[in-house]
């Protein structure tokens, strides 16, 4: 894959347990392990904005590119 | 009586089981059929054995897709449409109207009638492959719109 979700690490370092990060960004958690585990097809700029917002934290902070092995 | 997609659904998936039966039916009575048409029609005797041949033939490929269009209704009475499920369930019916086309069109030699019920089943083949065509397109998006979060 090459857009690789790094929500996981962001969280271990902020302290947030996915359950309470689902609450505060208003989506279920069912769709926070869906985008935690990399198997969103695509992602809402109002949810790439509210996890800014609750982690404190850029796009590129979660969101990384990675070159696909040729 | 106030007319609604639900109850739409259910007079169509009756007209497929009455359809199944009538298959049934004319499978089992085939050759008095076949004699009744031909005395009725006024064509030769000659003609019974391959227009009763090209009957029973069609039976099959008609039973199947009766069977599977049975089966496509009541998922969409399951509120599952855009299913991959679906999408083989039409590429099936759709393999049955060829199938029934290519029967009807060898027994065209014998009877020429048979040609006109090849070209209509070939052509409802070909309207059902674009509709599994459409809900394959669909299933995509749903399910891309199911992982954007």
């Amino acid at each position: 894959m090459a857009i690789m979700v790094n929500l996981d690490v962001v969280m271990a370092k902020k302290k947030i347990s996915a359950g309470q990060l689902a609450e505060l960004i208003d989506i279920t958690p069912a769709n926070l392990s869906i985008l935690k585990n990399n198997k969103a097809k695509a992602i809402r700029f109002s949810t790439l904005e509210a996890l800014c917002r609750e982690l404190d934290c850029q796009p590129g902070d979660i969101l990384e590119y990675v070159k696909d092995e040729e | 009586m106030k007319w609604n997609s639900d109850r739409s659904l259910q007079l169509s998936l009756w007209c497929t089981r009455l359809a199944m039966v009538l298959v049934v039916v004319s499978g089992a009575a085939s050759g008095s059929i076949v004699t009744w048409y031909l005395r009725v029609s006024g064509k030769t005797v000659e003609l019974h054995l391959p227009i009763t041949a090209a009957l029973l033939l069609c039976c099959i490929p008609a039973m199947g897709a009766l069977l599977w269009l049975h089966k496509l209704l009541s998922n969409i009475n399951d509120s599952r449409v855009f299913v991959d499920e679906n999408v083989t369930l039409l590429r099936r019916i759709s393999w049955c109207c060829f199938l029934a086309a290519g029967i009807t069109l060898v027994s065209s030699r014998f009877y020429l009638v048979f040609l006109l019920i090849s070209v209509a089943a070939a052509f409802m083949g070909l309207i059902l492959r674009v509709v599994k065509n459409v809900i394959q397109q669909a299933v995509i998006l749903r399910t891309e719109n199911e992982l954007t979060i």
